[in-house]
């Protein structure tokens, strides 16, 4: 469940990456790529659990929505961290 | 069960070895060394091309870590991954990171290669743009 979320969260910021490419300090290619890495490394991990007889997709268990969402605060989280810290490296550098 | 140490491990070296090649940009910017690029690839600096990989790795075990901790096998006392109380459960998981681990860090290096040429592409097809246009007028 946590792979689909995370996997519909790299479309919709990859979108408006290329909406926003002008506004460079919102740091949306940061977020994408937050999203992007961990939707290929669960896509990793359905592809061996379905080598193990395990099916791809699992919707059983009632953590997975938690864990979803748990990943889409914690990316957005650091998404925001990473793009103050770099802001700021910028704005002290200007000066 | 601790696949995503792998790539955080290999993040932490990746962190190390960009230092060392901005050091060593930075090196040659102040001995007036740096040459206008010329060569496909030279558009963008190394250290920036790292830092993307570094990100792409360290998020991805963070957000992997996040998962982990929810599961139950990430615990904040040592010896903070249950698997590694019993002998048995050890050795799956070293089986784990040798297996899951690896195809994680194989596909996250695969996919910052391909982004990386494709960012360069782009920007020797732009610098060659601007060579051609600036050759004509």
């Amino acid at each position: 469940m946590y792979f689909l979320t995370t996997l519909a969260c790299t479309i919709i910021s990859g979108v408006l990456w290329l909406f926003f490419k002008d506004r460079k300090s919102l740091h949306l290619d940061i977020l994408t790529i937050i999203f992007g890495s961990s939707t290929l490394m669960w896509l990793i991990d359905c592809i061996f659990a379905a080598a193990k007889g395990e099916p791809f997709l699992s919707f059983d268990d009632p953590i997975d929505g938690w864990i979803a969402l748990a990943s889409f605060v914690g990316a957005i989280f650091l998404w925001i961290v990473i793009s103050f810290i770099i802001n700021n490296n910028k704005r002290v550098e200007a000066k | 069960m601790a696949c995503f140490l792998v790539s955080a491990t290999v993040g932490i070296g990746t962190a190390v070895a960009r230092h060392i090649v901005k050091h060593h940009e930075k090196k040659l910017e102040l001995e007036g060394k740096t040459q206008l690029p010329e060569k496909f690839g030279s558009d963008i600096k190394w250290s920036q091309k790292l830092s993307y990989l570094e990100l792409t790795l360290f998020s991805g075990s963070f957000l992997l870590a996040i998962e982990h901790i929810l599961h139950g096998e990430v615990v904040p006392f040592p010896p903070f991954l249950t698997a590694a109380s019993n002998p048995a459960d050890l050795a799956e998981m070293l089986t784990e990171m040798g297996t899951v681990g690896v195809a994680m860090l194989a596909i996250l290096l695969v996919a910052w290669g391909v982004g990386v040429l494709i960012a360069d592409y782009f920007k020797f097809k732009k610098r060659k743009k601007g060579l051609k246009e600036a050759v004509v007028k």
